[in-house]
């Protein structure tokens, strides 16, 4: 920089999004531990095709969004929400929507919808029928029958101390989210409001995916009504049976919602200012 | 690399004596507001002589070293541009005039010569608060990291804070007087203990030390509104400490500049009027580009060899840095986090300090800091 401040504190985007990448180790360790050679095989395939992807874009419009490593926290988030009974071209091929529709929504910074999730939401069509025969009951048989990612709910609980170690955890959504959870799976008739907390697509969704700052509000009020939002329709959703789905759709909904909202209150905000100048 | 929600890291204590330069064969005093020399060209004169007075804000200049007038010619100022100046050559023999008597009433504020850090006459300053002053706040706290200047006037010269506080006391009947302290500083509070005032302790923490954030935190100022005339005053110590060593005799001709660079700093005790490049060599400092100033608001030095004036009180070597391209905005929002103006600063509304936490913490920042760009 070539005016003040001189000095800078040393973080930077990709630092962050290594360290969102790291927090996400434990969890695919965790599933290639369940689910074998398979899960590595999507993990590796997502991860392979969004860096792919990234690179042929950036050669084609001139970006260079490869070197901020958000690649390595889409790619293997595609996989992580990905039941393992998928077939093995579904990571790759999320990764791919989910790599190019930021893209062409404005690249890093710009894009309105959480990457993965919005991969993973454009393969519900695909997956539909799978993901129903899967979640139906409660919510603790997503245990092995669920996504990949959220088999141990213990290992995403490790990430998300590292996430909250490296203060990267927004706990203004995350805390929220979980509380609106509990609160909705209580007032649900037959759901048990433990399980729900306990089930790791609840963590998924409250901790990784609302950790990404892009698609996530900036302000507080926004970041804890987006968390409220966010887990009480996720939980609705898993509880008719979308599984990791509903936490997805749920997440895009709030994405759209809370983008929107805020375009709109700055928008807001900057006319009463100049009407005081 | 930092946790950024610890903010810019503060405090840098006093933990050497201050170095005495070396005496210096040239003096340039420049005369920048428009001062009438006192003296001609071939004139003697001593330590301490009143060498030009005031025009525009009518502050008199002293001699720092005793020697002749060598010179009346345009020279160019460490923060770029140029301006006439005395040029003493020094003879060495340190010779002292009389001490500087000054009268008991406002006009010792203006014939005292000092100035804030900055370059504001300490006089306007006091005398703009004067008609119904609530609080008077002396600040102890450095304003910029790294460096450690404030704490240094506390807790080296209490006897002339003394001094100049009870001047300030008696002069501006304030309802309060506070005196504030980082809570790292233990030395500076312990010399601040006898003093006629309430000690009260500060976080240590980047910007809290701006006088407008003082303002609101001790002397309940409504916040996002800029201090008020005749409510809350503001003083740097070193200023009062200035004042005070001038009220017993001691016009201010010498400094205490403090240099910082990563990893160090050094304290140097300068005359006025000397070129800032031998005062980096006194603190052996390391090679980069160098900064009037902090490391948060300063800026770039243009002539190392420009003379030290009243104003600036400390230097900054910057590390070597690669370039680094930023990225777009990640929305991460800490900026907004750090703000101590509680601001938003990606809508650019309210009212901003210039304190550069927001781009401290920034993820997305890029920066450039090569030696040319920053020096030229």
């Amino acid at each position: 920089m070539n005016t003040a401040p001189y000095i800078h504190c040393g973080q930077s985007t990709a630092l962050q999004m290594l360290d969102a990448a790291i927090a996400l180790l434990p969890a695919a360790a965790g599933a290639v531990w369940f689910f074998g050679l398979r899960a590595a095989a999507m993990l590796l395939l997502a991860v392979a095709a969004a860096a792919a992807t990234q690179f042929l874009w950036d050669r084609f419009t001139g970006r260079q969004e490869l070197r901020t490593l958000t690649v390595l926290v889409t790619g293997l988030l595609s996989a992580l929400l990905l039941p393992a009974r998928a077939a093995l071209w579904a990571a790759p091929l999320g990764a791919v929507i989910a790599v190019s529709v930021k893209v062409l929504t404005g690249g890093i910074g710009q894009n309105w919808w959480n990457p993965a999730a919005l991969g993973r939401a454009a393969l519900l069509p695909l997956l539909c029928p799978l993901a129903l025969k899967d979640c139906q009951g409660t919510f603790l048989m997503a245990y092995l029958d669920g996504a990949i990612g959220e088999a141990s709910t213990l290992l995403l609980l490790v990430g998300a101390a590292y996430l909250a170690m490296r203060h990267l955890l927004p706990w203004a959504v995350a805390v929220p989210y979980l509380c609106a959870s509990f609160l909705t799976a209580a007032v649900l008739p037959h759901c048990d409001p433990m399980a729900v907390l306990c089930w790791g697509g609840t963590l998924l969704g409250a901790c990784f995916l609302s950790a990404d700052p892009v698609t996530t509000p900036m302000g507080l009020t926004f970041r804890v009504l987006y968390g409220v939002f966010t887990g009480a329709v996720s939980t609705v959703f898993s509880f008719y049976g979308w599984g990791m789905g509903g936490v997805v759709v749920a997440t895009l909904a709030a994405n759209t919602a809370f983008r929107a909202a805020e375009t709109i209150a700055a928008r807001l905000q900057n006319t009463a200012e100049l009407e005081q100048v | 690399m930092l946790p950024w929600n610890r903010g810019v890291p503060m405090g840098r204590a006093v933990t050497t004596p201050p170095t005495s330069l070396p005496q210096q064969e040239r003096i340039i005093l420049p005369l920048p507001r428009g001062e009438t020399p006192l003296v001609r060209v071939g004139d003697p004169v001593s330590r301490g002589q009143r060498v030009a007075d005031g025009n525009g804000d009518p502050l008199p200049i002293y001699a720092p070293v005793s020697g002749t007038v060598a010179a009346l010619d345009t020279m160019e100022l460490a923060a770029g541009g140029s301006c006439l100046a005395l040029i003493l050559q020094n003879d060495g023999l340190d010779t002292a005039a009389d001490p500087l008597e000054l009268p008991d009433d406002e006009d010792a504020l203006w014939d005292s010569g000092v100035r804030l850090p900055g370059g504001r006459p300490l006089a306007q300053a006091v005398t703009q608060a004067a008609p119904g002053l609530d609080t008077l706040i002396v600040s102890a706290m450095d304003r910029e990291p790294w460096h450690c200047t404030e704490d240094a006037a506390l807790c080296l010269d209490a006897d002339a804070v003394a001094a100049g506080l009870a001047f300030l006391n008696r002069q501006l009947h304030p309802r309060r007087t506070l005196l504030a302290v980082g809570a790292g500083q233990h030395q500076a509070a312990q010399a601040a203990a006898p003093l006629d005032c309430t000690v009260m302790t500060v976080p240590q923490r980047y910007p809290l030390a701006h006088p407008q954030l003082l303002a609101e935190s001790l002397g309940r100022l409504p916040p996002g509104q800029p201090p008020q005339e005749g409510d809350v005053l503001v003083l740097p110590v070193s200023a009062v400490a200035a004042f005070g060593a001038a009220l017993q005799g001691t016009p201010p001709i010498r400094q205490r500049v403090s240099v910082a660079w990563r990893r160090g700093h050094a304290l140097i005790d300068a005359p006025m009027g000397a070129p800032l490049s031998a005062i980096l060599e006194a603190a052996a400092a390391p090679d980069g580009p160098l900064l009037l100033g902090g490391p948060m608001t300063g800026s770039p030095l243009r002539h190392a060899d420009g003379p030290l004036v009243p104003g600036i009180t400390s230097l900054c070597v910057l590390p070597p840095r690669r370039h680094r391209n930023g990225t777009p905005c990640i929305r991460c929002g800490r900026c907004a986090a750090v703000c101590p103006m509680d601001r938003q600063p990606w809508l650019g509304i309210g009212h901003c300090l210039h304190c550069g936490a927001c781009r401290y913490v920034c993820p997305a920042a890029g920066y450039t800091p090569s030696k040319e760009e920053v020096l030229l």
